[in-house]
């Protein structure tokens, strides 16, 4: 039993602190994909990648030059669901007009085409057409179609919005 | 032992007295002139106000920790009282007895203490006045101690208290010595085999029984700056999400309303550190300092209870 009690009593002191450790349960992750300048401006293991919130690592890797837009590889691939894309800091999962196949994209603010992350592929890489579409009443960004029907591979015109032909 | 503990310890010998034999309960020159046509009918106490000086020097004597003096002086109070005070003999004798048995750590140079109580005890049990109901459990007691006392190899009684002063000094002033220090007592041969047996302990249960729920009260404390930090610091994760997800279009990160969510988030965490460190903290110590005080529980209320409970049934 004498030796019993020390055991009980650093049991009742760990578990505290594992609780309060699980439980320290502030998470800043509604921040990924809001529009940022600098880092300090997103939460904690995040970055200011382009003009976005970005988890860290990964997705803060943006190789190109300050001033040149560089594409978000992530964005506009097909999802089911918004943890799909939210792992990769873009918080929609956006199912245009009744699409099957949703693509993960970023809220809209302002100027679509200096807000908006550019298509890795199909486009001239400092040009990719885009524009806000509506999906359940919330503005997205998405790949404008409308005038020229031409998308990237594996997407196809829906619509006037670019959107996946095939399911992740 | 706080004064009022001593107090409390006085007043109910003195209770005993007057209810035993009121003739002679003249604990104050005021009582002592109430009485003074009863105490013409009996055997007056050597002196009553002796007796209460002796006990009340082995109350504070006992509450400093001094048991050798606390016995001796409880001895004193014992044999100053006349077998017509059943009540107060009693409570003196057993006082006398647990002392000397809580004197007695096992060596051979605290031996002596069990050969005192044994001859208090032979000496109590030698009335022939005595009634079968007040015998038995000082009889058990003998008992006990005898099987204490028989150790192979250890001297005997009649060695060690021949070679000793009386056992009962009359300690008159505070000052008196202990018929039994160091310097008096010749040093018996180490026994053979020593019985372990408790040694005594300061009186510390209070205080430390204290400090545990303190302590405690710490840990509870830091489990409710816990909860309150997982309930803001959830909140703020709901506001922020509520703020970014369900508006039309994307939140700008630095936002006066998402700083004041952040801020708010930031804090609930830091409870939950706070809280999770004092949690911890709080219940060690506590229920550290608790099972302490659970083990050593303190002299006083061990050598008060059997006589508070023996003389609850001899009256």
């Amino acid at each position: 039993m004498r030796g019993a009690a020390p055991a009980i009593q650093l049991a009742l002191m760990t578990t505290a602190l594992v609780i309060g450790a699980l439980l320290a349960c502030y998470r800043d992750d509604y921040l990924l994909g809001a529009l940022c300048y600098r880092d300090a401006d997103c939460g904690d293991d995040q970055c200011c990648a382009g003009v976005r919130c970005r988890p860290q690592p990964d997705d803060c890797l943006r190789t190109a030059g300050v001033d040149e837009p560089t594409p978000f590889l992530p964005a506009y691939q097909p999802c089911d669901r918004d943890e799909q894309c939210l792992v990769h800091g873009q918080p929609v999962c956006a199912h245009w007009a009744g699409a099957t196949v949703g693509f993960c994209t970023d809220f809209c603010v302002g100027d679509p085409t200096r807000n908006c992350e550019l298509h890795s592929d199909g486009f001239p890489v400092d040009y990719t057409p885009r524009t806000c579409a509506t999906v359940d009443g919330q503005s997205v960004c998405a790949i404008d179609c409308s005038a020229d029907p031409a998308c990237p591979p594996e997407m196809q015109c829906h619509q006037g919005v670019c959107v996946p032909s095939a399911a992740p | 032992m706080t004064a009022t503990t001593r107090l409390a310890r006085v007043a109910l010998a003195v209770a005993l007295t007057l209810a035993t034999t009121p003739a002679r309960a003249h604990l104050s020159e005021k009582t002592a002139a109430s009485q003074a046509s009863n105490l013409s009918q009996e055997t007056p106490p050597p002196t009553t106000s002796e007796r209460d000086l002796a006990y009340e020097l082995g109350v504070q004597a006992e509450a400093l920790g001094d048991l050798a003096r606390a016995a001796a002086a409880h001895e004193r109070a014992y044999r100053l009282t006349t077998a017509a005070e059943p009540g107060p003999r009693l409570l003196f004798l057993r006082a006398s007895v647990a002392a000397r048995l809580r004197a007695d750590d096992g060596s051979a140079a605290t031996r002596v203490h069990l050969c005192h109580a044994q001859a208090l005890l032979r000496d109590y049990l030698a009335d022939p006045a005595l009634t079968p109901e007040l015998a038995a459990e000082e009889r058990v007691s003998l008992q006990r101690l005898e099987q204490r006392l028989a150790v192979a190899g250890a001297p005997t009684c009649a060695t060690l208290l021949g070679a000793t002063p009386p056992p009962a000094p009359a300690p008159a002033t505070p000052t008196t010595t202990t018929p039994t220090t160091a310097a008096e007592t010749p040093r018996p041969p180490p026994p053979v085999v020593a019985t372990p047996t408790p040694t005594p302990r300061p009186a510390i249960t209070r205080p430390l029984r204290i400090s545990g729920a303190v302590g405690l009260g710490l840990g509870a404390t830091g489990l409710a700056l816990l909860a309150a930090g997982v309930v803001v610091g959830r909140r703020a994760n709901q506001r922020g999400h509520e703020y970014c997800s369900e508006r039309a279009t994307a939140c700008v990160a630095n936002d006066p309303v998402l700083r004041d969510i952040e801020t708010s988030g930031r804090r609930g965490d830091t409870l939950v550190r706070v809280g999770a460190v004092l949690a911890g903290l709080g219940l060690l110590a506590g229920v550290t300092l608790l099972a302490i005080s659970a083990r050593k529980p303190g002299p006083r209320r061990s050598a008060l209870r059997p006589a508070g409970l023996g003389l609850a049934g001899s009256f």
